[in-house]
């Protein structure tokens, strides 16, 4: 067996032990079989050393063997004279470092959560969802054309949706889960049109075929400016959909209804940095399309200062950990925008591991910060009144607001798109009265 | 093989269906198997012909779509709304929809249109449905039938080669009636407001009025009436998804999901290339078991707690997990998500349409968008929101597992491993347009770069 075999049955066994995770678990849940809890973590802790220990091998086999990058064609899912959809994953030197830390991290999430989570009524469903957004985050990672992406984006999107709601008796989770989902839906439609834009260019969307044959960061894409710039937007939407990006960051606050270990791994690591991830892997596309490079570099940079601004008057400690992770992930997205490329790697790499510990962290800290105030009698650590200027009252108002963008995007395209709804509602029933008559009571 | 089998599909629940009252409790079921059993011999077995009862790659897969969706609409059925009267009506309308979808010219489809609309309209009646309900579905189905009937005898008289126009748009129109299309839409929210959710669904879900558009407008209907159509459906789409989006009541939610779906497929079929075409007959049965799915779980889900609403959360999750997840999983289907059939047939379908209408055809990507967000509504409104107050057992029945398995494990099979289903549609395809080439009425399109021309 030589490196490359090596490597790419690592990296199906890494991916598939998640899915066959998911897939048992749900399998099994949905039997109506009663899982214990002591079980359930078995399997999963099982699950995350396996995808782990195979990662490595991945990993250190890709680096042994010398290759650029090691593709694995999984399958092949239409195969037609005008269309392919290929499963195609790989890996090299932009998603050995992601693979590791998506397991890595999944499985430390997942280690804290077996205790945090204890006796949860959702215990088994919360494990389930951690499953599929693993696996959907390794496809993520791994993944060697737009479908494929497309396929993992989705199941981080709705893995993330059904994280926030997980205490669904109350409302306001649920509330808040729609608005995330309303948000990844509609920037994903950022995904599709690039993937179609693709596929009428290139008859499957192969990332080889678009972004070249070359080494990451060093490929060339075969785009023209125009193509490129095309494509270049519509990735461009996808990512900021995902990463919580000015003026989608409205739904970051709303997700942190969620469990806290789910909030770390997603609002504060790995699905939060998707969208970097996604545009560091399309650089080539962005270097041919400097118009979206620009762009990039100005939303990431209002998304920095937002985050900043909106971060400091934040009261309570997800939230203001959420928007120092996303004012980061901001700069990455400068960054990228500058046309760098091993710097945001590492910045985002960093970021992923620093606000993963602080999040799960919070909770204790908290708690220890309650009992130094109470040994202190509160005194010391109470902050001392300020007075403030026009100028810092504007702005903290702009802060506590969020910037005004979500009461602009609701005024501006919320509103408007339900009159429309509303109004088209209306119209049919008129409709029906004329033909039909009244309604009976 | 054919001479045996095809006769026997359509003539086993038709005599079934005669007995009427005489039908053993189980009978129907019993019926529905057997003549999903044939259909799928067939399906396998059986040679294309053109004899009286037409067999083709078009309608092979048809036929065991409309068994499916008959045999979970009668699983589903709760005890309560079990009759004969009912089960013969629905194994009537079954037979109606495979001898429509085996009918070997247009003259026979616009016989059989009209006959299609007994046992729904029979059913809303034996149920109670108001006067003004049965008078807007007679009056918009009646006129659909008889536009499409002159259209097709005028069609059929000249020939499809020298048809005038105004034929073409006499069908068109019908097909759109048949189909909701807009502005002729108006009907759909009032069947599934106001009628029963079954007899709805097996109205709807078989898409008579798509494989109506196959068989007469795809042969020999200028470009320009298929594009404009299309275009016309894919409007629609949105239209209804921003309905869905908007709604308060459940079952008009649903019915605005519904026409965004099957407008979808209309559009795709509406497609002169491949990709689009392929598209819309692979979501036309991924999508039709998709939305039988979420019907009957709907149904389901009003069966034990009565009409629902959407202003308000009805919670219930940890009493009926298996229901709510089969909700999401018909749900996710019907919008494409990754992993079921739903997804390989709507980037087809997206490919189809952005090729032929450029910007028109986004508007497929952002009527799946629209309904995803429906979808995910839906599933919070309806079972999560607040404690749990339903005293009763809401688990499901062993009779609804039975569908549910039935359909989840054909949507994430062929969702999985689509490369067989694709493939015959995909031949399928060859053979529409075959046919249009020869009548002279191919519109080139060309190609994506380096790809073989098939259109000569």
């Amino acid at each position: 067996m030589n490196w490359e075999s090596l490597c790419s049955g690592a990296l199906l066994g890494s991916v598939g032990v998640q899915g066959l995770a998911f897939l048992a678990l749900g399998a099994l849940m949905l039997l109506g079989r009663a899982l214990t809890e002591k079980t359930v973590i078995f399997w999963i802790r099982s699950t995350y050393v396996a995808a782990f220990l195979l990662a490595c091998v991945a990993d250190v086999s890709l680096f042994a063997s010398g290759l650029p990058r090691v593709t694995v064609p999984v399958g092949r899912w239409v195969l037609s004279p005008e269309l392919n959809f290929d499963f195609v994953l790989q890996l090299d030197r932009l998603s050995a470092p992601f693979l590791l830390l998506a397991t890595a991290l999944c499985g430390a999430v997942a280690k804290f959560s077996s205790s945090y989570m204890h006796r949860e009524v959702g215990f088994r469903r919360f494990f389930l969802l951690l499953c599929l957004f693993g696996f959907g985050d390794a496809l993520t990672v791994l993944s060697g054309s737009v479908e494929v992406l497309y396929f993992s984006w989705e199941l981080l999107g709705l893995t993330s949706a059904l994280l926030i709601a997980y205490f669904h008796e109350r409302q306001a989770p649920l509330r808040n889960a729609l608005y995330a989902f309303i948000v990844y839906r509609l920037c994903d439609l950022g995904l599709v049109l690039a993937s179609v834009s693709i596929s009428s260019q290139f008859v499957n969307g192969d990332f080889s075929s678009f972004l070249g044959n070359g080494v990451w960061p060093h490929q060339v894409s075969p785009l023209t400016q125009a193509g490129a710039t095309t494509v270049g937007l519509f990735f461009l939407l996808a990512a900021m959909g995902k990463a919580a990006q000015a003026p989608f960051s409205g739904w970051l606050p709303r997700a942190m209804e969620g469990p806290t270990p789910s909030t770390a791994i997603f609002y504060g690591a790995l699905s939060i940095h998707a969208g970097a991830y996604m545009l560091l892997r399309f650089g080539p596309v962005l270097d041919a399309a400097p118009l979206v490079g620009w762009l990039c570099f100005f939303v990431g940079l209002s998304t920095a200062l937002l985050a900043r601004l909106t971060g400091r008057v934040q009261t309570d400690v997800k939230t203001t950990l959420a928007y120092a992770s996303l004012g980061q992930v901001g700069l990455i997205f400068a960054e990228i925008g500058l046309g760098f490329r091993w710097l945001p790697l590492l910045h985002a790499i960093g970021n992923c591991l620093l606000r993963s510990v602080q999040f799960l962290r919070a909770p204790s800290v908290l708690h220890e910060r309650h009992e130094l105030r109470s040994a202190l009698n509160d005194a010391s650590l109470r902050p001392s009144p300020e007075h403030a200027t026009a100028a810092q009252k504007a702005l903290y108002r702009a802060g506590l607001e969020r910037g005004y963008l979500d009461n602009a995007l609701e005024r501006w395209a919320v509103l408007p798109f339900m009159s429309v709804c509303r109004f088209l509602i209306r119209l049919d029933r008129a409709v029906l009265r004329l033909v039909g008559g009244e309604e009976p009571s | 093989m054919n001479q045996i089998l095809h006769p026997l599909i359509i003539l086993i629940p038709a005599l079934a269906a005669c007995l009427g009252k005489g039908l053993p409790r189980q009978g129907s079921l019993l019926v529905t198997a057997v003549t999903l059993t044939l259909s799928l011999l067939l399906l396998t077995f059986g040679q294309p012909t053109d004899g009286p009862l037409r067999f083709d790659g078009l309608n092979s897969w048809l036929l065991p779509f409309a068994c499916v969706i008959a045999m979970v609409l009668m699983l589903c059925v709760p005890r309560s709304e079990r009759c004969p009267a009912s089960s013969a009506r629905l194994l009537c309308s079954l037979a109606l929809d495979l001898a429509f979808f085996s009918a070997p010219s247009p003259l026979a489809l616009a016989v059989l249109w009209p006959l299609t609309l007994g046992p729904m309209l029979g059913e809303l009646q034996a149920r109670g449905a108001s006067g003004r309900t049965l008078r807007i579905l007679a009056l918009f189905q009646g006129a659909g039938a008889l536009l499409f009937a002159a259209g097709a005898l005028a069609c059929q008289s000249n020939g499809p080669a020298n048809a005038p126009m105004w034929a073409w748009v006499v069908v068109a129109v019908g097909i759109g009636l048949r189909q909701a299309l807009l502005p002729l839409h108006q009907w759909l929210a009032e069947l599934f407001e106001r009628g029963s959710l079954p007899t709805a669904i097996a109205f709807c879900a078989p898409q008579l009025g798509a494989y109506a558009a196959l068989r007469l407008l795809a042969p020999g209907a200028p470009h320009e009436l298929l594009v404009g159509m299309g275009a016309a459906a894919l409007v629609t789409a949105v239209y209804g998804a921003c309905l869905a989006c908007g709604q308060s009541s459940l079952r008009s939610a649903y019915s605005g999901l519904f026409m965004g779906q099957t407008s979808l497929v209309f559009a795709g079929l509406q497609c002169t290339t491949e990709v689009g075409l392929t598209g819309g007959l692979c979501l036309w049965i991924s999508g039709g078991l998709a939305l039988t799915g979420l019907g009957v779980t709907i149904h389901a889900l009003e069966a034990r707690r009565g009409r629902m609403t959407l202003d308000r959360y009805h919670g219930g999750f940890d009493r009926c997990p298996t229901l709510a997840a089969s909700f999401l999983i018909f749900g996710l289907t019907s919008i494409g998500f990754p992993g079921t059939l739903g997804f390989v047939s709507e980037e087809l379908l997206f490919e189809g349409t952005t090729h032929i209408y450029t910007y028109v055809g986004v508007l497929a990507a952002i009527t799946a968008a629209l309904n995803g967000v429906t979808v995910m509504r839906l599933y919070f409104h309806l079972f999560c929101g607040s404690r749990e107050v339903h005293a009763l057992s809401q688990s499901m029945r062993t009779r609804e597992k039975l569908a549910t398995l039935l359909l989840v494990s054909l949507l994430l099979g062929f969702g999985l491993l689509p490369q067989w289903f694709v493939s015959s549609r995909r031949d399928a395809v060859d053979q529409i347009l075959s046919v249009r080439i020869d009548s002279g009425q191919h519109r080139m399109h060309p190609n994506p770069p380096g790809l073989p021309d098939t259109n000569n």
